[in-house]
Order: C-alpha cells, then structure tokens, then sequence
C-alpha cells in the first residue's frame, strides 16, 4: 500500500528508528510500510497518522482498496 | 509498561525455576549414569548426550534470556525497546506465516516419510505414523479452538 510516511518523517526530522520507538514498531517496519512491502495494521495506521495530525486516509493510499472494492482489479 | 513489567517479571520467575530444574536433571542424569555404568551396557551414549545437550542448551539460552530482561527491567529505554522487539506487529506476522507453512511443510515432510518407511521397517513406519497422527491432531484441535475464539 501506497503511503507518505516517508515524507511526513523527513518533514519532521525523524529518523526511521525514532518513529519506530514513537509508534511502538521497530526500524524494519517503518522500512517495509515506506518500500509498500508491508500493510500496516489498523492500530498503527491510526497511531502513524495521529502522531504526524493527520487522518489515515490522509496518510494512507487507499486508491487500489477502492479500486477492488469496484470491481476494477 | 507497568503491565509489561509485570510479564516479565513473571517470565523472569518461570524461566529462573525452569534453569533450577535443568540443572536437577542433568546432576540426576549424571548421577544415573554413573550409577548404571555396568548395568546398561547396551545404551547408546548418543541418548544421553541428546537428553543433557538438550537440557544445557535450553539452560544456556535461559541465562541469556534471563540477563536480558534483568537489564531491560532496570533501564525504560531498553524495556521500550525489547517490547517493541517482542510485540512488533511485522515480525509477529512473519512469525504466523513461517508455524502455519512449516507445520504444513512438515506434515507433507512426514506423511511422505511414513509411506517409503512402510517399504523397509514397520517400527519406523508405525513410529512415523504417530507423529503424523498427532500433528494432525494439534492442528484440528487449535483450528476447533481459533474458530470459536475468533
């Protein structure tokens, strides 16, 4: 899943491993939600998106969710 | 982290009295031995080297573990850390995937192993079978317990 982690991170000076010690996750996560090789789960989706004053669908792609959703994929 | 704290510290317990029984049996192990020397010539050395290598491992990782969370329970930045390292949702997802396709790696691995055993030797064969029988077991039995839990 798409996301803009990575630039609300480098927007906040933070490093990988500090929003992984702020949200509760390790380094390796933070990596694998920025690459999209991993899907964050609803708990950290929300504690990823209030820590930056965002809303998830703000934070999150949901375009593909949608797009299956529709029947398009 | 209070809650945590408590976990561990009921961890600690369990895995202090746990490394306090490892080291019963091994002194009995020895002691059984060396009592049996002349008895049992027929065992196999490898059985016993199996039962206290296993019990002095499991003992070793224990002292590892148990120094790991001492420290952790005297410093907030590593109690933070080891919690996250424990309850980090990826690594409890890949934890997930790699016991249900192992199990299931290993059932394959075993029922395979039961049918060429019939070929040869029926005690492997009916041994082989046991296990195949209670591995299938354990997974019918935790599949029964997910479904009404969740």
């Amino acid at each position: 899943m798409k996301t803009c982690i990575q630039e609300l991170r480098k927007k906040n000076k933070l490093s990988q491993e500090e929003l992984g010690l702020i949200v509760g996750v390790s380094r390796q996560t933070i990596t694998s939600l920025e690459c999209e090789k991993y899907t964050a789960s609803l708990v950290l989706a929300y504690k990823i998106s209030k820590y930056f004053n965002s809303t998830i669908e703000k934070v999150f792609d949901f375009s593909e969710v949608e797009e299956l959703s529709n029947g398009r994929i | 982290m209070e809650e945590y704290k408590k976990t561990l510290n009921k961890k600690l317990t369990l895995m202090t009295a746990f490394t306090g029984f490892s080291a019963t049996f091994i002194i009995l192990i020895g002691a059984f031995v060396y009592a049996t020397a002349n008895i049992n010539e027929d065992t196999s050395d490898i059985i016993l080297a199996f039962q206290i290598g296993m019990f002095i491992g499991f003992q070793i990782i224990l002292i590892l573990y148990i120094a790991k969370y001492k420290k952790a329970l005297k410093n907030q930045d590593d109690l933070r850390k080891l919690y996250i390292e424990e309850y980090d949702e990826r690594t409890k997802l890949i934890n997930y995937k790699i016991s249900g396709g192992g199990f299931l790696f290993s059932i394959v691995g075993v029922a395979t192993a039961t049918i060429i055993a019939g070929f040869f030797n029926q005690i492997v064969f009916v041994t082989l079978l046991a296990i195949l029988t209670f591995m299938i077991l354990v997974i019918q039995s935790l599949k029964v317990y997910y479904k009404n839990k969740f």
